[in-house]
């Protein structure tokens, strides 16, 4: 039984303005395997989930987690009162 | 054992999901059938006789499995099948070694069921004098080895085409 994995590569790459190629090369893999993570259909290994939590120069469980991340809206309404 | 035709652009044929599905169970279902239908044949006479006809749609057959198979062998995922390992991510290697896996399965089962069918034709021919088909001539052994290659050429990569979820777009 595998667990799902959730990640919030999508956003962070969206803000960040880099495209799949672009984070791709950055991590050393093919550009369709960021595609299958942001969709969930694959789990990275912990190597590469290092290397992809340092492209974004954040710690890990910030763009992984085995729980459901909060949609950043709730978080903004959250912290701006 | 597999074979990927690296295109001149060094970038993988884009196929869909579908093309995929199709081009490989087509060359899997195409070949044996051809084969099959060219071993019923008989004798192949004028163009209006029906042994003409089973013969060449048999080769029909045949020749359409190759071409499927020319369809599969420049894709992304014969790529991830058969291209040299240093070239392949960790996620690529993961969907080889269990693409693989599901081919050397099928394959074993294939070759024990023949050998199995080879040894009982054999033993009813000597112990009952009841004749079942064995190939015998080198036309026979031909096509059981090329279509032996294709099965281990095509088997990894149907498997996942019919198994992955279609690869995302390019942004």
């Amino acid at each position: 039984m595998t667990t799902q994995l959730y990640n919030r590569l999508a956003v962070l790459r969206a803000e960040r303005g880099l495209s799949r190629k672009d984070l791709a090369e950055a991590v050393g893999v093919n550009y369709q395997t960021i595609g299958y993570l942001e969709r969930g259909d694959y789990q990275p290994s912990l190597e590469l989930a290092l290397k992809l939590a340092a492209q974004f120069e954040l710690p890990v469980e910030m763009v992984f987690s085995l729980q459901p991340f909060e949609p950043l809206s709730r978080l903004a309404t959250r912290h701006g009162g | 054992m597999s074979l990927y035709v690296r295109a001149a652009t060094r970038v993988p044929a884009l196929r869909s999901a579908r093309t995929m599905r199709i081009a490989t169970t087509w060359a899997l279902v195409a070949y044996p059938f051809g084969c099959a239908l060219r071993l019923i044949a008989p004798e192949a006479g004028g163009p209006d006789s029906p042994g003409f006809a089973l013969d060449a749609g048999g080769l029909a057959l045949i020749v359409s499995a190759v071409i499927a198979f020319f369809i599969v062998a420049p894709s992304g995922w014969q790529r991830i099948v058969a291209a040299e390992e240093k070239r392949l991510d960790e996620r690529e290697l993961q969907q080889r070694y269990r693409a693989q896996a599901f081919g050397y399965s099928v394959f074993t089962v294939l070759a024990v069921l023949f050998a199995f069918y080879m040894e009982v034709s054999i033993d009813l021919e000597t112990q009952k004098n009841m004749l079942l088909w064995r190939p015998s001539t080198s036309d026979h052994w031909n096509a059981f080895i090329w279509g032996g290659l294709l099965y281990a050429f095509v088997l990894p990569t149907a498997y996942l085409a019919w198994t992955q979820p279609a690869p995302p777009d390019e942004e």
